[in-house]
């Protein structure tokens, strides 16, 4: 079992926005207008690179943890 | 405004809980990490250095041992015949293996400790950046829409006060 498994957080991130992302192209068939160009630029638009961000580096750091969990494990009983 | 932009009230309304749904699973998921990071950071720093040093201590005990058990193996001679105490020589060569292998870990724990000290810098930075996002400008976005969908609920209320057909008049 590991002591850390970061990748159920970083899909649950993934997996929402996408969701998000999915739910905004729903809401933009019922509502074209300037102002919804606007929240989508100003305020959604924002969102996916800091989630990419993190996400990328989640799994980065969730490797780095597995490599150390690996090379530093219990070796067995004497 | 037009009639269209009445209709999609409704979905206006279902993606603000989209919104907030959002927002409560980056929260939960930024907490989570940074708690799994805790965790892994307290098994780096405070589990592996003692049970890598305590290994090392027990290879020095079972060193002795082994070289304890060659010696009295070469002493054991029937006649003229000497033993090869192979099995013995073979312990005592593992027991050693055994405390290098644990002297190496020891020091892989501070190199790693290290390493990993830095990696999670640099996560904590985008795990900082979302979680500073969420809790102030993506606040303003909901309350954005929400300023919205209570704009055009106060136009649907007049668009129907001015088309509801006006009382008869009193006899």
């Amino acid at each position: 079992m590991r002591v850390s498994d970061l990748t159920v957080d970083s899909t649950k991130l993934y997996k929402s926005h996408v969701e998000l992302l999915q739910a905004w192209e729903l809401t933009k068939e019922h509502w074209k207008d300037d102002n919804s160009e606007n929240f989508e630029d100003n305020h959604l638009a924002p969102l996916g690179p800091l989630v990419r961000m993190l996400t990328d580096a989640t799994n980065r750091l969730n490797e780095v943890f597995a490599r150390v969990e690996r090379d530093l494990a219990n070796p067995g009983e004497y | 405004m037009t009639q269209a932009n009445i209709h999609s009230l409704a979905a206006m309304r279902e993606f603000k809980v989209h919104l907030l749904e959002f927002a409560d699973v980056a929260v939960d998921v930024a907490a989570s990490l940074q708690q799994q990071v805790l965790s892994f950071l307290d098994w780096l720093e405070h589990d592996r250095p003692n049970y890598w040093k305590n290994y090392m201590l027990r290879s020095f005990d079972v060193i002795a041992q082994a070289r304890s058990d060659l010696e009295r193996c070469k002493m054991r001679t029937v006649g003229d015949h000497r033993p090869t105490c192979y099995e013995e020589k073979l312990a005592l060569e593992a027991a050693k293996q055994r405390l290098q292998m644990a002297q190496e870990k020891v020091e892989a724990v501070a190199r790693w400790t290290a390493f990993v000290r830095h990696e999670i810098d640099e996560h904590d930075g985008r795990r900082g950046s979302l979680q500073r996002y969420i809790e102030s400008d993506f606040a303003k976005s909901i309350a954005t829409l929400e300023r919205m969908i209570a704009a055009i609920e106060a136009y649907a209320e007049i668009e129907a006060a001015v088309e509801e057909p006006a009382p008869p008049p009193a006899p």
